[in-house]
């Protein structure tokens, strides 16, 4: 099954195909609307709202990482001028948001992690929120906010992730600090190990990192004229009005997010960010409050990616193939719970990596430190063990004496394989083929300039789930309808974040129904007015609603040319709908518009609602290996090619092919675009990003400081798109939001030890940490 | 959190008059050029002048003028990307153009001066941050503590000096001209200096940087290697400074000043002293990299580890070395950038 011929396509590869030919728009290299909105201003973003009589919200954070809150006095701040409402955790109807986390181990149990609006008798981390302000400027409202006087009793903190899973740690939580654990037993792994022939360990760790979105929290908030507490914010999930209707307690249909166009989100806007404090202050006030995070509380309280301590034990036969793994996940939750748990759960299935391994055994756990919180970020989990897996695969080839592509060639899942978790793998992995494409794909090696330079070459595979957890029982919907004059709507509460989410669903509706691409307009993100759709996260947004969409266009067709047959006095099948009109086998043609007022004349509807449920299952027990955990996974291949200078251990990576099976790309610019922004973002990851964390008190909260790439500091990125149509999406297509972040800091730490046979082990890969592995210091 | 404080902004036309006004208000007046480091400091409330004076309206403050045979005057509120762009002194400081070049991004080079470069504020990982996360962690000594954070059993303040340009000026032999409220004087750029990171300038607030002279170039050759993390953006962590006046091949003056790694650029004097009279071997090259480090103190206050600073000044010293002796074909200055 291996040799299921896949057809790429890349920016630089003439013979570009798609895999049906017929197809009008989709895999066309479309320039998206909101791609020149942007970069015209045109964009009114999140912060770029404003209302008449408008006020400014703030928040009051906590100085301290871990601390009893003993007095809040706002009685001097109250009278400042132009100050309209402050407000503490006593004035929040609902102050504490509890959620299930689920599918615990025993010796855990089922856990109701809570969450509070604004903190209480205690703080759990630094920058945790304590008091809101809202008054009629925001430096009036800041300075107010600074005029709160907290009383804070210091108390010990843990800020450690073992360390707080010792005997005696200071709890972060009542229940205890041991959030989540998940056990993964596959296999006789000691068996295993005994026939193997060379067995690798590896101990590896992963930072704290930061979304760094260009745009940050920010919204506007107003009671509309029925009442309704509406709130315009820049999010990556609309349903969060429910969370709005709980704190406040108010009925859910009287809330409404406006989903704005993002300026990125990677999972920062995933969890309430804004939305919460908005609703609180405009309920309170009666008025419309603008709320923008600056950049110093971005970095300084949102949540960060988790950082991982990942132990790999793996046991390989001397024809390369691996026989065990045998991994110990631990992870740091920080002061809250968030989306731990689950990040953790995507860690635990793809720890061995996309590889067909008989035994394994995972044991994964992530504690409460009083650290920042972390949660989701962009690979959610499955990125983290991409550094393990990877680093691992390229240490046994080395023992062995293999090739990086032969390494994996051996190893790679095919359908038909089952996952440690006891998934069966039911669509096709073409790793082999996108290996050894990322690697032909570096051509020719780069002298090295100067006798102290070196280069080396890495290579690194993912796979990434797409879609959500099975038992979530994923779903959206889509509303397509065409107006009278023949223009076409498409209405989906999709939250577009950057990536093209929304014109990609233009493309899908366009292509079915037979108009041109200027002739559709969407409406997104509107929990009001928007049929519902999910979150845009899990690289679920083209696979569930472009789905909806195609499902819902579909029907739309279906239903027209009923009617455009009855019409024309033809048979059904003698019809179709293209370049605006009906046309017949032979020969005739009805313009829209005529079909369309024909239409509703006989009361045949020109819209259609479609709702797309993606495959559902039970909960199944890793442990046990029971069964379908996701949908499906995007499989990947980075190949990097870097310079290393052996006199300070400065790496400069000269060169990243990043090739990926998308399943179809709907518009390959949108693809290129994700691939090229996540193995930059991955670049980042891999070289420098680092929230620095001292003793909860986070050292990194400027850009002076926190350091991402700029242009000078990262290659071109050469993405290369694969099409093996095997996706469960929309004309085959594979959610590729995710997964190009995952491999680059493999590649590179892997290119690394080809260039100097240094192994680094401990991210990010940084100039002093090689000068010391190559003995410089 | 991040808002700029309400100020008011004055904007003399003459140098006299700017000192004259800093006398009128005291304490509570600062001068501005460019701007770029002053505002983001008032941001964070590391300075909370109630007057800014602004030099940008004093026209004999900028420009470039003279010429390389008998020596070159920079106004001080020239742009950084001017002075970068200046093909006098790329040709004959080649290590100024470098390093202002190398200053932040091409932005802030276009609003950031070479004076405020040669003056600006030292920095430390404690001290540059918001004022709520000062607050939190304890205030140090440079603002509105009593410790330093970085070496609490310290009595003196150890943030380090910033500034790219000035172990360049300081290696080039270049003077500053102070014009102060009641006269003026001249010296040279390393006297401007104080091992303090608090009172790092031997400036009085009155007095206004109003010259900055370079000598005749004569037969010096410079060069300024940069360590930082990214290629953009990011102050010096480590700058190296070297100048030599090479007449057949050996060595008859040598000058190599240390950015980044002190509170005040430091020279090693041991180090050029151990050139002079020398070509430019392997040899020569080890041995005087290992002198230069000598004087490099980082402490752990900044991006990278001390030990790795100290140990990228010998390497650093050893290559602008080689290159100002043409021993290898190592690229441009830009990609030692770390």
């Amino acid at each position: 099954m291996r040799s299921k011929p896949t057809r790429a396509s890349s920016t630089d590869v003439a013979d570009a195909v798609g895999l049906e030919r017929d197809l009008r728009l989709v895999g066309q290299r479309v320039i998206r609307h909101d791609a020149r909105d942007k970069v015209t201003a045109a964009t009114a973003f999140a912060a770029d709202w404003a209302m008449p009589g408008m006020l400014h919200g703030v928040v009051l954070r906590s100085l301290y990482p871990s601390a009893r809150i003993k007095n809040i006095d706002a009685t001097r701040a109250a009278s400042m001028p132009g100050v309209a409402a402050i407000m503490t955790a006593k004035d929040v109807p609902r102050n504490t948001l509890w959620t299930d986390v689920p599918g615990q181990t025993t010796a855990v149990g089922s856990l109701r992690a809570k969450l509070h609006v604004l903190a209480e008798d205690r703080v759990r981390h630094q920058g945790e929120p304590v008091a809101l302000v809202a008054a009629e400027t925001e430096e009036q409202a800041r300075e107010a906010a600074e005029a709160i006087a907290v009383e804070y009793e210091l108390l010990p903190g843990v800020f450690d992730p073992a360390q707080a899973l010792e005997p005696g740690a200071p709890r972060v939580h009542e229940e205890g600090n041991l959030l989540a654990h998940w056990r993964v037993c596959h296999g006789d792994v000691a068996a295993a190990f005994a026939r193997a022939a060379v067995v690798i360990e590896g101990d590896y760790r992963t930072q704290f990192v930061d979304a760094a979105y260009l745009e940050p929290e920010s919204g506007v908030a107003w009671i509309d004229s029925d009442g309704v507490i509406t709130i315009r914010v820049s999010t990556q999930v609309i349903e969060h009005f429910r969370d709005v209707a709980e704190v406040l307690n108010v009925p859910q249909n009287r809330v409404r997010i406006i989903g704005t166009y993002l300026g990125g989100g990677f999972g920062g806007k995933e969890d309430v960010t804004v939305e919460v404090y908005l609703g609180l202050l405009a309920w309170k006030t009666g008025r419309p409050v603008k709320m923008v995070w600056s950049r110093q509380e971005s970095l300084l309280a949102r949540a960060k990616r988790h950082p991982f301590r990942l132990r790999y034990r793996t046991g390989a036969l001397r024809t390369g193939q691996i026989v065990a793994q045998e991994i110990e996940l631990l992870a740091d939750a920080g002061g809250y719970a968030y989306l731990s748990a689950l990040v953790l759960l995507y860690a635990t299935v793809t720890a061995a990596g996309p590889y067909r391994v008989p035994a394994v055994s995972v044991d994964a756990r992530v504690a409460y430190t009083n650290n920042v919180p972390t949660s989701a970020m962009r690979g959610f989990g499955a990125m983290q063990v991409v550094f393990g897996y990877e680093s691992q695969m390229e240490r046994v080839a080395r023992a062995l004496g293999l090739s990086p592509v032969e390494m994996r060639k051996i190893n790679a899942l095919s359908r038909g394989d089952t996952l440690p978790v006891g998934q069966v793998v039911d669509t096709h992995v073409a790793l082999p083929e996108l290996a050894e494409r990322a690697w032909a794909a570096l051509g020719e090696l780069t002298p090295p300039r100067a006798p102290h330079v070196k280069i080396g070459r890495g290579l690194a595979c993912n796979f990434q789930p797409y879609g959500r957890i099975v038992w979530l029982h994923d779903w959206s919907s889509a509303w397509v309808g065409f107006e009278m004059d023949g223009s076409l709507v498409v209405r989906s509460g999709v939250p577009d974040v950057g990536g093209g989410q929304a014109s990609s669903l233009c493309q899908i509706a366009a292509e079915v129904l037979g108009v041109p691409l200027e002739q559709v307009s969407v409406y997104i993100a509107d929990s009001a007015l928007t049929p519902l759709a999910g979150t845009t996260t899990a690289s679920r947004q083209l696979y569930m609603s472009g789905n909806a969409v195609l499902k819902a266009s579909r029907e739309l067709c279906e239903q027209l040319l009923k009617a455009a047959a009855a019409v024309l006095g033809v048979d059904r099948d003698a019809v179709g709908l293209a370049d605006s009109a009906v046309r017949t086998a032979d020969g005739r043609s009805l313009p829209l518009p005529e079909l369309l007022h024909a239409c509703s004349r006989m009361g045949v509807p020109r819209s259609h609602l479609g709702v797309y449920h993606a495959p559902a299952g039970e909960p199944v027990d890793l442990e046990k290996g029971a069964g379908k955990v996701f949908p499906d996974y995007t499989y990947g291949a980075h190949a990097a090619e870097v310079e290393v200078d052996t006199e300070t251990g400065v790496v400069k990576v000269l060169k990243l092919v990043a090739v990926h099976d998308v399943g179809r790309a709907i518009n390959p610019l949108s693809v290129e675009g994700q691939i090229q922004g996540g193995a930059v973002q991955g670049l980042g990851y891999a070289l420098m990003e680092d929230v620095v964390v001292e003793k909860g008190i986070n050292m990194t909260t400027s850009f002076a400081s926190y350091l991402i790439p700029s242009a000078v500091d990262v290659p071109d990125v050469r993405a290369i798109v694969v099409e093996s149509g095997e996706g469960l999406g929309p004309f085959g297509a594979r959610g590729i939001g995710e997964p190009p972040i995952g491999p680059p800091a493999a590649a590179v730490a892997n290119a690394i030890e080809d260039a100097t046979g240094a192994r680094l082990s401990v991210l990010p890969l940084t100039s002093e940490r090689l000068a010391r592995a190559l003995g410089l210091m | 959190m991040m808002r700029l404080p309400a100020f008011t902004y004055l904007a003399p036309p003459t140098v006299a008059e700017a000192a004259r006004a800093v006398v009128e208000h005291g304490g509570e007046a600062m001068l501005v050029a460019g701007g770029t480091d002053l505002y983001p400091n008032m941001k964070r409330r590391q300075f909370e002048p109630k007057v800014l004076i602004g030099l940008g309206a004093i026209r004999e403050l900028r420009g470039v003028s003279g010429r390389a045979r008998e020596g070159l005057r920079i106004g001080p509120t020239t742009t950084l990307t001017a002075v970068a762009r200046h093909p006098e002194i790329a040709r004959h400081y080649g290590a100024l153009a470098t390093a202002a070049g190398l200053v932040s991004s091409p932005q802030l080079r276009n609003m950031g001066t070479i004076g405020g470069n040669v003056c600006v504020d030292t920095r430390c990982n404690y001290y540059n941050q918001a004022y709520e996360w000062r607050k939190a962690i304890g205030f140090c000594m440079k603002k509105d503590g009593d410790i330093c954070l970085v070496a609490p059993s310290s009595s003196r303040c150890w943030a380090v000096s910033s500034s790219d340009t000035a172990p360049v000026l300081w290696s080039l032999g270049a003077r500053v001209r102070l014009v102060g409220a009641t006269g003026e004087r001249t010296m040279p750029v390393e006297a401007l200096y104080r091992d303090d990171g608090i009172e790092y300038l031997a400036k009085r607030p009155d007095e206004v940087l109003a010259d900055i002279l370079l000598p005749p170039a004569d037969g010096w050759t410079s060069a300024y290697l940069k360590l930082r993390r990214r290629g953009s953006f990011d102050f010096p962590v480590l700058g190296v400074a070297v100048a030599l006046r090479i007449e057949g091949a050996v060595v008859r003056d040598a000058k190599i000043v240390l950015g980044a790694v002190a509170s005040l650029p430091r020279s090693a004097p041991a180090a050029a002293s151990a050139l002079v009279g020398e070509r430019l071997t392997p040899e020569v090259i080890t041995r005087v990299a290992d002198l230069a480090a000598g004087p490099a103190k980082p402490l752990d206050n900044t991006d990278y580890a001390h030990f790795y600073r100290k140990k990228m000044t010998r390497v650093f010293v050893a290559r602008a070395l080689r290159r100002l002796g043409g021993l290898d074909g190592e690229g441009r200055a830009e990609e030692e950038v770390a």
